[in-house]
């Protein structure tokens, strides 16, 4: 083995060791919690550049532990694992310092620290996984980490929801279980090979491997939330902010998503699935989420619940770009994965500035709050312009490609969904933001937090700056996109290995 | 693609005509910068003016890093319509300046003001699809900040109604860019292949929006009405013609003849042209009537522009035909507007020099000899030469209707504005920036290269009667309407079409029954009242999807399903 094999490895375990150290600390500990937290976060950003880097120039990075025969424990690094392991790194290091100042002073700070390091461990393997098998453990191994996070406040609402959590994800993963047991006794080990390893079996197995698909994309479904799967998230939203963050960003529903790119692209491949006709009911599938999600969102008042259904849809423009097929709609998709990501953290956090700094939760109460809070108002708006897609944001980079990619294969009916789901989403985020900016502070804030009076900043800094920096990165990405550092730049790679161009 | 490489001058000349706006914006962030800033923000455009005096045609520069490659530069379309663009800046920012109060809102206004005018220099000088696109939607989001401005209930109506049409525009603009025949990875300007007919309409509608296309234009109106005087001259002078410059530059004009499309045009433009008009006479307010002249006017530019589908081989000379308009009525658009600003701040009352200046930019609009409107009247004219036979016949006699009608609806301003007009309280005084907007758009055309044949066409005997006699016959016509008692005839409710369009919309949600309300408040009012009325049905929904036995059931369901669509 040489120094490339154990990077992998060595990735997973700077955010599995301090997490794991932190479940030994007591709750006073908090200077040596919070150096452990963000030391694991700082290597685990150090790494993940050296592996784009390597990754860039062609090295392979993999790391084999064999459980079973013929079984492996699989890590390895090719350009789709590194945009999701890169997203996930990203924004894990900007929520460990969110949460840290999220959490300043309540309980049970231990436990919540050492799961938030467990559950990236996870994605992170989920992310670098080489085959379906390390996969699923991975995948399972996030449901059983986040469930924690989920009811971490411990009252009934929230127990509540990690119970639906809990139903949801692990009947999910049970029926992706038996799939991934099925289509191995069909076709071995299942690597992730670009291009796909299954239409050597098109002629034998097709039914088989058209029921196999839909069970995969099902039990993948309820974590990426395609509509009817999607109840949980909606529900998850009691969680801290700092967790919604992890949900709808960072890990849950991108590792659902995810999970279905990974089956179209490397266990079926793009062309013999469009083969198989399977993408098609994909696509509607993510089409009716997208349009479901937006209309739900309208007429939310709570400002979670709003964002967790736009979560909904617009995670499902993921799905829909891989389910279009073709070049030009895969790179919208793929690179929605982490446009979707930096503007829905960017709104989350925003969103739990408002509740701790001054008891905001509602829509209803947000009358003003342009003047009061203007550094992380900009930061929602920014954040909101990116979701409906306005240029140069991040969202119009991935609308414009799933647009483009759509009429290259002649489907108008996706330029119709995407023209349906700009004007909703445009319809509950813009008089958000006319309630902030242009109408004057009805009465006293909700409950505003005391230590705050006399502070030059809006709020406390920890919460400031994560929001700051991804409503940066949402306007740089979109702005940028054509340099060759941009996340598209890098999904436009990962697409010409895809299709093998 | 040839590479460009322009010298060090006119590169940043083109590139400050963009960012300085945006830069003084940031710098507002600043407060201890704010007044000063706020004292400078005219001088924002002046990048913009030196550069459509100072740097030649052609000169481009690729930014390969922004969005998917894109390129600023000037062509015959960005040059033409720069200067007045630049110059209307000037005098919104002057008179934003002259009227701000000082207080928090000033800041916020100008922040907007600022944004918006990065967003029309951007679009002007944009050369790919993209960016156009990028300070298009900058500069329709920013306008909504200067439009609620005042905050009252016509701005925020106004506002509403803007902001809807905005995204109606943006969705419809997307989904034509995205059908636009053209590489994805750098779209570019210039259009190869076949425009589908789908694309074209979407065009025009989302332009529309923005050139007061008919039945898009309701928005004109009340914008122009609940705006500071400085955001109506800066929408009426120089945002309107973004709109007409995303036609230019997004259909596929003097590519390929499409009867079918230049008569739609031509039919739209002269319906446009008269319909403007009409419900303009009957204003009492002058701003919306400058917005129903304005729609007239543009009637008149989509006739030319109808041209680059009935008879593509001249379309240069049609192009040509309608800057020259566009820019002519750009400038007097801006100094009717400034008019009535300053009446209204009181500064010029019952200055002679006003009056008659007033008569200057008013008649110029009904295309008097020797005005810039003859000189635009004539390109005009000039275009409807390369028409089949059988349509000329009918323009030929339209057109100069459409002067005695243009120059009607003047003399009605004109005597609004004028009985406004307030005794002397002190000492009146004129700005300078008017008497300098006036001379500019005097002179501009008689210097102006494009124009050159239009102009000393427009000085044969035989053009000064053909320009004359339609202003003279429109003010006799006048001294009888107003015998008639013309003040007396119903006003049409600014953006006619909206106020039955509106009433219908309620009549339809009252239909549906009514169900619980519970407290909305994100959606925007009308859909919340039809959403509001489904409620129960949509909790239930989610309520059952969150059910356990649900999920269980659901799986099964969706297996069968997708199993059965698969195969």
């Amino acid at each position: 083995m040489n120094e490339n094999s154990w990077m992998p490895l060595f990735i997973l375990l700077s955010s599995l060791v301090p997490g794991l150290i932190i479940f030994t600390l007591s709750e006073k500990q908090r200077a040596l919690r919070t150096t452990l937290n963000m030391a694991g976060a700082t290597i685990k950003l150090l790494l993940i550049g050296v592996l784009i880097w390597g990754v860039l120039n062609g090295n392979v990075y993999e790391t084999r532990i064999p459980l079973l025969p013929d079984m492996y424990l699989e890590l390895h690094a090719d350009a789709l694992s590194v945009l999701f392991a890169g997203l996930s790194t990203v924004l894990w290091f900007l929520t460990t310092i969110y949460a840290i100042g999220y959490l300043e002073g309540s309980s049970n700070r231990s436990r919540f620290f050492g799961f938030f390091s467990l559950c990236v461990t996870a994605t992170i393997g989920i992310s670098m996984a080489g085959n379906m098998i390390t996969f699923l453990m991975f995948y399972e191994l996030l449901t059983l980490t986040t469930y924690p996070l989920v009811v971490h406040r411990g009252t009934s609402q929230a127990l509540r929801a990690g119970n639906i959590y809990l139903a949801f994800t692990v009947s999910g993963g049970a029926l992706l279980l038996l799939a991934v047991a099925w289509l191995r006794t069909i076709a071995g080990p299942l690597h992730f090979t670009e291009t796909g390893l299954l239409s050597v079996y098109g002629q034998d197995y097709r039914i088989e491997l058209i029921t196999i698909f839909a069970m995969m994309i099902i039990g993948l479904g309820v974590k990426a939330a395609l509509v009817p799967l999607h109840a949980w998230l909606p529900k998850a939203m009691v969680a801290p902010a700092p967790v919604s963050a992890l949900l709808h960003a960072v890990a849950v529903v991108k590792a659902g998503a995810f999970g279905i790119v990974r089956v179209v692209y490397d266990v079926y491949g793009v062309n013999f699935a469009l083969e198989l006709g399977v993408l098609y009911p994909l696509a509607l599938m993510a089409a009716l989420t997208i349009i479901y999600g937006s209309l739900q969102a309208l007429v939310q008042n709570d400002l979670k619940r709003l964002l967790a259904y736009s979560t909904v849809s617009q995670v499902s423009y993921i799905a829909l770009g891989t389910a279009i097929a073709g070049p030009v709609a895969t790179i919208g998709g793929l690179v929605h994965l982490v446009h979707q990501g930096l503007m829905k953290i960017t709104l989350f956090f925003c969103a739990g500035n408002f509740a701790e700094t001054l008891g905001i939760h509602k829509v209803s109460e947000m009358n003003g709050l342009g003047r009061r809070m203007p550094w992380t108002m900009a930061a929602f708006s920014l954040g909101a312009l990116g979701m409906i897609g306005v240029p140069p944001l991040a969202g119009f980079i991935s609308k414009w490609y799933l647009g483009s990619g759509a009429m290259v294969n002649g489907q108008l009916w996706v330029v119709v969904v995407l023209v349906l789901s700009t004007v909703l989403n445009a319809a509950y985020f813009l008089p958000v933001l006319y309630r902030a900016w242009f109408l004057p502070q009805e009465g006293p804030w909700p409950e505003e937090h005391s230590q705050l009076h006399g502070s030059r900043l809006e709020t406390h800094w920890m919460l400031l700056i994560p929001p700051l920096v991804t409503a940066a990165l949402t306007l740089g990405v979109g702005l940028f996109a054509n340099s060759s550092i941009s996340p598209l730049g890098w999904v436009r790679l990962i697409t010409f290995r895809e299709y093998g161009l | 693609m040839t590479a460009y490489a322009p010298e060090f001058v006119p590169a940043l000349l083109i590139i400050l005509s963009v960012c300085l706006p945006l830069l003084l914006a940031s710098a507002l962030l600043m407060p201890a910068w704010r007044s000063a800033v706020i004292r400078v923000s005219p001088l924002a455009s002046l990048p913009g003016l030196l550069c459509s005096l100072a740097v030649p045609n052609g000169s481009m520069i690729d930014v390969p890093w922004l969005l998917l490659k894109s390129r600023f530069g000037l062509d015959e379309a960005a040059s033409a319509l720069l200067f007045s663009t630049a110059l209307i800046w000037w005098v919104a920012g002057v008179s934003a300046r002259q009227t701000a109060r000082r207080d928090s809102l000033d800041t916020q206004f100008f922040a907007f003001f600022l944004l918006a005018m990065s967003g029309n220099f951007g679009l002007v000088l944009a050369q790919d699809a993209l960016s156009f696109y990028l300070f298009f939607a900058l500069m329709s989001l920013a306008t909504y900040g200067l439009i609620v401005h005042r905050r009252d209930e016509g701005a925020l109506w106004a506002g509403r109604v803007y902001i809807c049409l905005v995204v109606f525009g943006e969705v419809a603009l997307f989904a034509a860019m995205v059908m636009l025949p053209g590489t994805v990875d750098s779209p570019d300007l210039v259009l190869d292949g076949k425009t589908s007919d789908l694309a074209i309409a979407l065009v025009l509608v989302a332009f529309g929006v923005k050139a007061g296309l008919l039945p898009v234009h309701v928005s004109l109106p009340l914008i122009y009405r609940a705006g500071p005087t400085s955001a109506g001259i800066a929408l009426a002078g120089a945002m309107l013609n973004a709109g007409l410059l995303g036609w230019l530059r997004f259909l596929p004009l003097g590519q390929e003849q499409l009867m079918g499309w230049g008569e739609i045009c031509l039919l739209a433009g002269l319906f446009a042209a008269f319909y403007g008009v009409a419900v303009g006479l009957t204003q009492r307010n002058p701003r919306v009537l400058l917005a129903y002249s304005s729609i007239s006017q543009m009637g008149l530019m989509i006739i030319i522009i109808s041209a680059g589908f009935i008879s593509p081989d001249t379309w240069p000379l049609a192009q040509a035909a309608v800057l020259v308009y566009a820019a002519h009525h750009s400038l007097a658009k801006g100094a009717l507007f400034y008019g009535i600003g300053l009446s209204e701040q009181g500064t010029t009352a019952g200055h002679r020099l006003w009056k008659f200046g007033l008569l200057l930019p008013a008649l110029s609009l009904g295309g008097l000899p020797l005005t810039s409107g003859a000189v635009a009247k004539m390109a005009l004219k000039s275009t409807v030469h390369t028409f089949p036979p059988g349509l000329q016949i009918w323009l030929e006699f339209l057109l100069p209707l459409a002067a005695v009608a243009t120059t009607l609806l003047m003399i009605r301003y004109l005597s609004l504005v004028w009985s406004h007009d307030r005794q002397p309280e002190q000492k009146s005084s004129i700005p300078w920036s008017w008497i300098v907007m006036l001379l500019t758009m005097t002179l501009f055309i008689w210097f102006w290269p494009l124009a050159d044949g239009s102009a000393s066409a427009s000085l044969e005997p035989g053009m000064l009667w053909n320009a004359l006699w339609p202003v003279v016959l429109a003010a006799s016509m006048w001294r009888a309407l107003h015998g008639f008692g013309w003040n007396r005839v119903m006003e049409v409710p600014a953006g006619d079409l909206l106020v039955p369009v509106v009433r219908i919309w309620h009549r339809l949600l009252d239909l549906v029954p009514k169900f619980r309300a519970p407290d909305y408040t994100t959606a925007p009012r009308t859909l919340r009242r039809g959403l509001r009325r489904l409620d129960p049905l949509w909790d239930k929904l989610e309520q059952g999807m969150a059910d356990w036995i649900f999920v269980g059931i659901s799986y099964l369901a969706l297996v069968l399903v997708l199993f059965i669509l698969f195969m």
